[in-house]
Parts: C-alpha cells; structure tokens; sequence
C-alpha cells in the first residue's frame, strides 16, 4: 500500500464543520435512533446477540474446515468456486468470467469487498461497462465521488445535490423530490438490469453445509442483479461464512435491526446454487470468489475477532468522532471505529497511524455491536503497537498523548465531549475522574476536565482561529 | 491460489489463544422466546408498518379491487398449479389484463429479448411458503412454473398466502424440519414493497422492486 496523501487529523480538520460532515452526523444519529428503537422493540435482542457472537467466533475459530464445507457445497450445487490470495488474483478471476460470457455490460448491486479489491476499474479498464445498482451508489457512481458510509453510501449528499446531479448527467429535468428521484433512477436502471450480460453481488452471509448465499437489499436490487443476467458472479471474504443456514438466520435477526432499525431487511435473498432443472428464470452460471487479502493476516493478530463484524454499520452511526468527521476523513473504505480497526491490519499500518487515535474510548460502539466486537480494546491495542513503531508517530507517544492529541484537537474534542454525554457519563462543568471499561487506561492517566461546550469552543475560536 | 494453498494458510493462522470464546462446536440456531399472540393480528400490524397491505376475508374479490383502483395491465404470474387456490389468474384475463410469459430462455441474445419484456410488468401474482407475523415477511421460493421475477419487477405485487402457513417469527420458520430452505435455488422473505433512504434518510417506495405488496389471505 503506498502512504496515504495526508493523515486522519489533516483529512478531519477539513471536513469537520462542512455541510457533508454535518449531514454525516444528522444521517448517523437517526440512524443510532431508529435502531435503539427496534432493538426495545425486540424482546429476543440480547439473546441473539449473544449466540450471533457465539457463532461467528466458532467459526472463525475453525474457518478452514467451513470455508471447504461451503466450497464443496457450491460446487456439489454446479457453481464455480474460485480461491482469491489477493485481490489481483480475485480481479484477474472476474475478468476472465466476464471474457467468457462476453460481458460488455455488468450490473452490480453494493458491496464492501468489491469496493476493497476495486474490481470496476479493472473491469471497466477491458472496456466493459459497469453500473452500480444501488440508488446511492448509483449517485456515488455518477458523480465520481466516494462513499460515506457503508450502509448508506450518500449520507453526505442532499436533496439538491441529487437534483442537480441527475439534471446534469442524465438528462432529466432538475427535481429534488425524493419521489421523482427515485423513479428516474428505476426507470433509468431497469432497462441495465434487463438486458446485462452479468451480475455481480457481495455476500452477506453464507452457509457452509448447503452452500446458500444470503444477499440483503431493500431496493431490490440485490435480487434483480443475481436473478436477470445469464451469469451471477458472488465475491465474499472468506469470513462471511456460518456453519449453517440457520446460523444465517441468526445473523440475520440482529443485521438489521442493528443497521436501520429494520426487523428484517425489505428483501433477504437466500441463494442457493444456479437456475435448477424446470426453474423458469435465474442464472444458469454462479460463480463464487472467495478472498483471502489480508484476511489470514487479520486472522492471526491479537484482533482477530473484528473480523466477526457483519457490517452493519452501527458502531459508525454512533461514533462521537464519525458523527464529526464523516467517513471520508478515514482514506479507507472502511470508516469508523471498524474501520480504524480493520484497516491498519488489513491494508498495513503505513499511513494509517492515527486511525487508532480516532477514537475517544467512550465504549459506544460496543455498547451497539451485535456480536460484541470489543473495539476500544482493540484500539487501545494498536495505539501501543503504534506508539513502539516509533519514527513514523514520534510527535504522538504512547497513550498520555492521545489525550492531548484530542484535546488539540476541536473535532476530537467535541467527539470527546458528545461521546460521554452519549453514554451519559459527562459531568458537565465538572471533571470526569474515571471512564468505565477501556476508558480506564486514558483517565488513569490524567484527569480529563470536561468544559462547558459553548465556553471551550468560543475559547478555542478565538485563540486558535479554527 | 490453489485450494489447498488457500486452506493451509488459513489453518496456519488460527490462533486459538486469539479467539479464547471460540467453542468446539456450533452453539447452533436460537430460536426467540416471544410472547404469544394472534398470528393473523401481529402479522396484519407487522405488514402494515412496512407499507405492506394485508387482504383479509376478501377471497379472490381482493384481485378485482386492486384492478380496478390502479388499472388493468401486464401480468406475470405463477402457474396456476403452483398457487394455493384456483382462478386467481384468470380474474386478471377477465379484467383486461395481458399474460406475459415468465420462461427465460438460456441462450444470451434470447434471454435478453425475452426479459426486455418485462420492462412495464403492472403485476406479479404469487403464492408464499410462509409468513411471520414478528416482521411482517412473506416467503416465497423458486420453482418449477414460479418464475422469481413475478414478486420482484412488477409495479405491484399480490400474493397468495394461505392463512395456516404464518410463523411467529423467522427462526420459528427456519428451524422447522419441513422449510427446506435451501432446497431451492431462490427463497427470498420479503418484507414490505422495495423501498430506499438513501436520499436524506426520506424513505420513499418502489425503487427496483414493486411499489406496492397485497397480501390476501386465503382459508387454509
Ligand atoms: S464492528 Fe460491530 S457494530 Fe461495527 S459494523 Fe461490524 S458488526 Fe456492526
């Protein structure tokens, strides 16, 4: 990986403040509130919390054994199954089964691993057309721009936004009516998904002894991408694999509950092999990458257990510093507390050693993950690792000094601020004294003083300008 | 990479002091302890927060008040051997509406002639496996004479569900020995019509999928 452009701190002191960061923070705490009001709704929520965790560290535990379950049951079902070290070997892989089919347009519905590998620009570079399928993406796509989140890839966009982009490149009248939006994007869509000659989908989660793939989209563009085009190609990391389909279903009882305050995604697709015998429409071919990247790596550090994350975006939604950085600031595609773990180990440290100071340990993201992916801690974790790294953070010693990188800091600060208040542990006007759980190793250090916000930020204002 | 290359490297890399919770075994499915209700109720309120519309005591009559709010057009339907009841097809024919043929072709060019048809598809007309009444869902699964693009192109989809097949929940579905449910190449729980907020968070309907779902139930 080559060095990042600029740090997180560079990348958050100039988003913080704008109108996408802001818009950021509004999508996340509604978000954060619609899934606190589903998960009240769900007298089970604990419980299957608890086993989903259970099952996802047991199979991390033994992944070799189930990602050669699930393959031989792809293959047992008449799909191809393609074994991918990295991404050039997963990208090499697609283009040739695009080559065969003779695939001059592909449809693609969201996914965090083809957005990793970069699979469109290696597509696209053997002059096939690519279209993404996600009204937000779609939106990501046509402007060019990144997504901000992995959930919901435009809440950085508004309205008008949309309005003037639509106008712009394809054609149609400027309206910034959700209503009319959405119907030129299905209008505009419809006739791609049609007439594509390919579709490729992530996995959600898939079952090692039948070989079923779980693809969940509320467009519906997940079942139009995998059901039209002649060949289905599914990319997965090797980790989104459970034992069983009803391990899935457990999966599944907490995926959206967690991501949108949904009891159930609108449409769960549970595929399980290509168009069978007398099936009147599907794919006839399906083939299943399955990547490695990194992954095995990820497997044997001491945060191994991060990589349980279902993606469902919530230790984002309530994060203090994403809710004010956004999730360009984190150079990955990968933002949050997540992302700050996952990213450094799975792509290298290089570049990304702040990563782990984006955080103000306040314990929300653990509080909100469904598998209980204990996050501060494994921050904490990396901040050491980084801070023995030496030269590449010599400014940033060990863990003392993420105090006052934060507190130098105005974005981290109010992360820092909102955060406590989020957890309701702030004194306001007071001082905290102790942090619960990985708070502990920060307050132990010093006692933080908690300003009034409004003294602290006019303070700052005005002695340093920002 | 070779599999074997590939499965090595990730038996090498398991590190169990690592991952000290996790267990020998598959701790397995779990399936929720929920308060008992009225099946029917909590699935008709389920599928009313999700903007679906439940059809109760209506019998086929349902087919011929949809018709005549939104309009005759283009049908895909499930064989009617394949539906729990009989004559739901026809009620469509008999109110105008035309019959596109759900059977895509395997070779490339034909598969697409054949599926530019479906561009304007009015409504899908399909039975269910099953439904939960804790989220609203319908089951429906793929098939011989269940062509799957009939519960996802249309404007509307209208569903046949008999009235014994609602489950309290998904895992109360799933872990039943009879749902089979990898036994086919599709099986999808729909819950509510196809829907996005990915534009400010404003939810709006119909994106991909239908805009609107009728459920009518049907005696067992
Ligand atoms: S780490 Fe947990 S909360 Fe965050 S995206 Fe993954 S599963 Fe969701």
């Amino acid at each position: 990986m080559s060095a990042r452009p600029s740090t997180f701190a560079e990348r958050g002191a100039a988003e913080v403040g704008s109108d996408k960061a802001k818009a950021v923070g509004d999508g996340a705490r509604h978000l954060t509130e619609k899934r606190a009001a589903a998960v009240v709704a769900y007298p089970a929520m604990d419980a299957m919390r608890d086993r989903a965790r259970e099952i996802r560290l047991h199979t991390l535990a033994n992944l070799d054994t189930y990602v050669a379950r699930f393959a031989d049951a792809i293959e047992a079902l008449g799909g191809h199954v393609f074994f991918a070290a990295d991404a050039a070997e997963a990208n090499d892989y697609i283009r040739g089964v695009a080559e065969t089919a003779d695939a001059e347009l592909i449809v693609k519905v969201k996914s965090m691993v083809t957005e990793e590998i970069e699979l469109n620009t290696v597509l696209e570079a053997d002059g096939r057309t690519v279209v993404e399928s996600d009204l937000g993406e779609f939106i990501v796509q046509l402007a060019d721009d990144r997504p901000s989140h992995i959930v919901a890839p435009v809440l950085h966009w508004t309205r008008q936004d949309v309005g003037r982009l639509f106008a712009d490149e394809l054609g149609v009248p400027y309206t910034e009516e959700p209503t009319a939006l959405n119907q030129i994007a299905r209008t505009h869509l419809r006739r791609i998904f049609l007439e594509a000659d390919m579709g490729i989908s992530g996995v959600n989660f898939a079952a090692a002894s039948t070989g079923t793939i779980a693809v969940v989209t509320n467009e519906g563009n997940g079942r139009l991408t995998t059901t039209a085009p002649r060949v289905h190609v599914a990319v997965m990391g090797m980790e989104r694999i459970v034992p069983t389909l009803e391990d899935v279903g457990v999966m599944l009882e907490v995926l959206g509950r967690s991501a949108t305050g949904q009891s159930l995604t609108t449409y769960t697709n549970l595929i399980t092999g290509p168009r069978k015998q007398g099936d009147p429409d599907g794919p006839d071919e399906l083939h299943v990458v399955i990547l490695d990247s990194g992954r095995s790596t990820v497997l044997n550090d001491d945060v191994s257990e991060v990589l349980a994350c279902i993606r469902c975006g919530a230790c984002l939604n309530v994060c203090p510093v994403y809710r004010s950085v956004g999730g360009h600031a984190y150079g990955d595609i990968y933002p949050g507390p997540v992302g700050a773990v996952l990213s450094p180990v799975l792509f290298g440290f290089d570049g990304r050693e702040q990563l782990p100071y984006a955080c103000t340990l306040c314990g929300a993201c653990l509080e909100v993950c469904p598998p209980r992916i204990d996050l501060p801690r494994m921050l904490v974790n990396l901040r050491e690792r980084v801070a023995a790294e030496g030269d590449a953070f010599s400014w940033l010693g060990p863990a003392m000094k993420a105090y006052e990188f934060t507190a130098t800091r105005p974005v981290m600060w109010r992360g820092a601020v909102d955060g406590a208040s989020l957890a309701g542990k702030a004194k306001r006007g007071g001082w905290f004294t102790r942090l619960p759980g990985p708070g502990k190793a920060w307050t132990a250090v010093r006692d933080l003083p908690a300003p009034s916000r409004q003294s602290f930020r006019r303070w700052w204002k005005k002695n340093h300008g920002a | 990479m070779e599999r074997e290359a590939f499965l090595s490297r990730v038996r090498s890399a398991i590190d169990l002091s690592r991952l000290p919770e996790g267990s020998d075994t598959d701790p397995g499915p779990l399936v929720p302890d929920l308060p008992p209700v009225d099946l029917v109720e909590r699935f008709a309120n389920a599928l009313e927060t999700v903007s679906g519309t439940l059809h109760v005591g209506e019998g086929l009559a349902a087919i011929d008040h949809i018709i005549e709010r939104y309009s005759p057009g283009p049908l895909l339907a499930w064989d009617d051997g394949e539906l729990p009841i009989t004559g739901a097809s026809q009620r469509f024919l008999d109110a105008g509406c035309g019959l596109i043929d759900g059977t895509v072709p395997s070779s490339a060019d034909g598969r697409v002639d054949h599926q530019r048809g479906y561009f304007d598809v009015k409504y899908g007309l399909t039975g269910a496996e099953a439904a939960f009444a804790e989220t609203g869902s319908i089951v429906v699964r793929s098939g011989l004479g269940r062509p799957r693009m009939a519960s996802l192109i249309p404007l509307i989809h209208i569903v046949l569900l008999p009235e014994d097949r609602i489950f309290r929940s998904p895992m109360h579905w799933l872990t039943e020995p009879g749902s089979d449910a990898a036994g086919a190449a599709n099986v999808v729980y729909i819950t509510g019509p196809s829907r996005t907020a990915d534009i400010e968070q404003k939810i709006t309907l119909g994106v991909h999928g239908p805009r609107e779902l009728h459920v009518i139930l049907v005696p067992a």
